[in-house]
């Protein structure tokens, strides 16, 4: 563990809940690539830079180029074919939103302190932070309506699942690593082109239109 | 041998992504072809693990891998000899046959894998290839089904990537000795007891979340009838016969090292409740079912239902859901096929406006309604005996309460399916049935596959074949 951890643990869970307050897209992708970087750092900075492998740097920065570069590209390129630049009528509001992320730290703190974690190279910051943002990711997926926030939600949940993943595991082989990496891309990419289908289709990304299919017809 | 089974779809795949339409559907059918082949192959040289230890063709492993070929190519065949008139805007073909290959071998890897982060990558990578052969026919409600089934799916399986790290955490420095325990099925096992047992089973909520909302265990299964609905038949038939049961080897293996670590009462105590949560809220749609390819998807739900009951009932529950997993397949993947002639020709996928079929078209008609009984449970199909052995286990295990309320429940299932089905080929108004715009499949391409799959589906209930027997037993092995 080095001082570094801490503070990028910090401006995760900062970057959090800006993203609970922040209602216009644009900010929420500049929010979600920060955390993209911030994650990838997270292992070299848990484990200290000059113990790293080359393997591990390799992979710090395949994901940094991926969730920090690549996504924000792939997302932005579907905003601008929406032209729908803030969510409006959330099911929740940014600011109501950022009450409850504040409440819901609390509590992760409390839990993640009484979590019997693994004494060595871990960070009393990581298990709060990952629990975290991985519950953003899900509040952004519920409570709000477009089908485009909701990508960004699955990115930063899945960017929590990332961060608890670097603090319980030492080591995984990197092939897998690397074979998640590929599935979350690829995953992001198959949403982004069926954002992109959703606006031809509904003239915008409003994923409350979503709502034919039931099994009791209206 | 092993890898060939993985690799050979997915170098295909790779081709038709490429290939000319027409070339691309011809590899389609290879694929198929050469799957089954090679299970049957496997089967017999019975091969050792490959790639480390990372992926073997094991005694739960083969059954499945075989059902998914059978079902693959009998959906493969209806895929490639579907009508085209009025589908110009469709997913073109060679990108069609490249999903439909790429989540063949992605099924295998899932089923073959012993190595949980290798088991995540292929199942998250089924949920992918899978979503633009929902979206197949580009129009509105497809579209939705598949957002729902992308976004759903992606979610539960990140969950279940949680469940990996988990997993990791409670292998990290048994007590016994130092040093992380490989993350492999084979390892886990050997260090049983020695697993961390918060983190063990931590570990098994997140991937019965993750999992079972990819395998559609209530109540996160809410994308499943929407999907199995909205996507071709042929597709549909692959997604319930092929891709539910990958979830399901996925949480038999988790629970498989649960029972290693002596966590088998937790996690099995978990997954019957979610079983019987299942069949409940399955039973319940399926009574008033209004459209008959979201009864077949209720149907699949209320059968992977069971399938978690057997899971958690021991030894013997392992092998007679893996049993029933195998019928639940054949059976499901005729129906959908029959569905998907119903639907050709009536043009509704409404119960009440599809009448009239035993005149209209009295051998799918036939094949539909005998493949709902079978479905039900019905002897001598394989899917009675199979729900015997599982109940039979689950009284084993003194689940007495849960085990009789699953069989109301069933008796409600049935009620419901046999209704729709007696309601959709009774002399109605023959001329519901007429073929509106003559898009009717030759019947060698969708209702001989269906039969077939009936006539195996019988087979397996009448005289189970010696080679399936010894598997299913060795595979209740896997429980201590």
């Amino acid at each position: 563990m080095t001082p570094w951890a801490d503070v990028l643990l910090m401006v995760l869970l900062l970057a959090g809940l800006a993203m609970l307050g922040s209602s216009r897209l644009e900010g929420l992708v500049r929010w979600m690539s920060l955390q993209g970087f911030l994650v990838a750092a997270l292992p070299l900075a848990l484990h200290g830079t000059t113990a790293a492998s080359a393997e591990e740097w390799g992979l710090a920065l395949v994901t940094a180029a991926i969730k920090g570069a690549l996504f924000p590209v792939l997302i932005r390129q579907a905003l601008r074919k929406t032209h729908a630049q803030r969510e409006l009528e959330p099911y929740v509001g940014p600011n109501a939103s950022v009450l409850i992320g504040m409440v819901a730290m609390g509590a992760f703190f409390w839990i993640g302190a009484r979590l019997p974690l693994p004494p060595a190279a871990r960070d009393a910051l990581a298990a709060p932070a990952g629990l975290f943002t991985l519950w953003t990711g899900l509040f952004l997926i519920c409570a709000r309506r477009k089908a485009i926030t909701q990508v960004i939600g699955f990115v930063t949940l899945e960017n929590g699942v990332y961060v608890l993943g670097a603090a319980l595991v030492r080591e995984a082989p990197g092939l897998i690593e690397l074979g998640i990496l590929l599935d979350i891309f690829a995953g992001v990419f198959i949403m982004a082109i069926v954002l992109f289908h959703i606006n031809r289709e509904f003239g915008d990304s409003d994923a409350s239109r979503l709502d034919q299919l039931k099994d009791i017809p209206a | 041998m092993t890898a060939a089974l993985v690799i050979a779809p997915l170098a295909l795949a790779a081709a038709a992504f490429a290939a000319p339409a027409a070339v691309s559907r011809a590899l389609v059918l290879a694929g198929a072809v050469g799957q089954v082949a090679l299970t049957a192959a496997a089967w017999i040289a019975r091969p050792g693990p490959a790639w480390g230890g990372w992926i073997a063709a094991d005694d739960v492993a083969l059954p499945i891998v075989a059902a998914t070929a059978a079902v693959f190519l009998a959906a493969a065949l209806r895929h490639v000899f579907a009508p085209r008139a009025g589908r110009e805007h469709d997913l073109p073909a060679p990108a069609a046959a490249g999903c439909l290959l790429a989540m063949l071998g992605a099924m295998t890897l899932a089923v073959l894998s012993r190595h949980f982060g290798l088991l995540w990558i292929a199942v998250e990578a089924t949920t992918l290839a899978g979503a633009p052969l929902i979206y197949l026919h580009r129009n509105p409600r497809a579209l939705e089904a598949t957002w729902k089934y992308l976004l759903l799916c992606s979610v539960g399986v990140a969950l279940a990537l949680l469940g990996v790290y988990l997993l990791a955490a409670a292998a990290e420095a048994p007590a016994a000795e130092g040093g992380p325990v490989a993350l492999t099925v084979e390892a886990l096992r050997q260090a049983g007891g020695g697993l961390k047992t918060p983190w063990l089973k931590a570990a098994f909520v997140f991937f019965l979340v993750g999992f079972g909302t990819k395998m559609g265990l209530a109540p996160m299964h809410t994308w499943l009838p929407d999907a199995h609905s909205e996507a071709p038949s042929a597709v549909s038939a692959l997604l319930s016969g092929a891709m539910l049961n990958v979830a399901f080897v996925a949480l038999l293996r988790v629970h498989q090292v649960c029972a290693a670590a002596g966590l088998g009462a937790f996690s099995g105590g978990l997954l019957a409740g979610f079983g019987l949560l299942s069949v409940g809220i399955a039973a319940l749609f399926l009574l008033g079912a209004t459209d008959y390819k979201r009864m077949l998807a209720y149907s699949s739900i209320e059968h992977m239902g069971l399938l978690a009951l057997g899971l958690g009932a021991g030894a013997a529950g392992v092998a007679a859901s893996l049993f029933h997993a195998v019928n639940h397949s054949l059976t499901k993947c005729a129906l959908f096929l029959a569905a998907g002639r119903i639907l050709d020709a009536t043009g509704t996928k409404r119960i009440a406006e599809a009448r009239g079929l035993s005149r209209a078209m009295p051998a799918t008609s036939a094949v539909w309604l005998v493949g709902l009984f079978a479905i039900s449970g019905a002897p001598p199909f394989g899917a009675f005996f199979s729900e015997l052995k599982i109940f039979q286990a689950v009284f084993q295990v003194g689940r007495w309460g849960m085990g009789l309320a699953a069989l109301l429940l069933l008796a409600a299932a049935f009620a419901g399916v046999a209704r729709a089905g007696l309601r959709m080929t009774a002399n109605g108004s023959a001329a519901d049935a007429s073929a509106p715009n003559g898009r009717r499949l030759s019947p060698w391409a969708d209702l001989a596959p269906a039969i077939a799959l009936l006539a195996v589906a019988a087979l397996l209930g009448l005289r189970l074949p010696a080679f399936l027997s010894g598997a299913f037993g060795a595979a209740a092995g896997v429980l201590p």
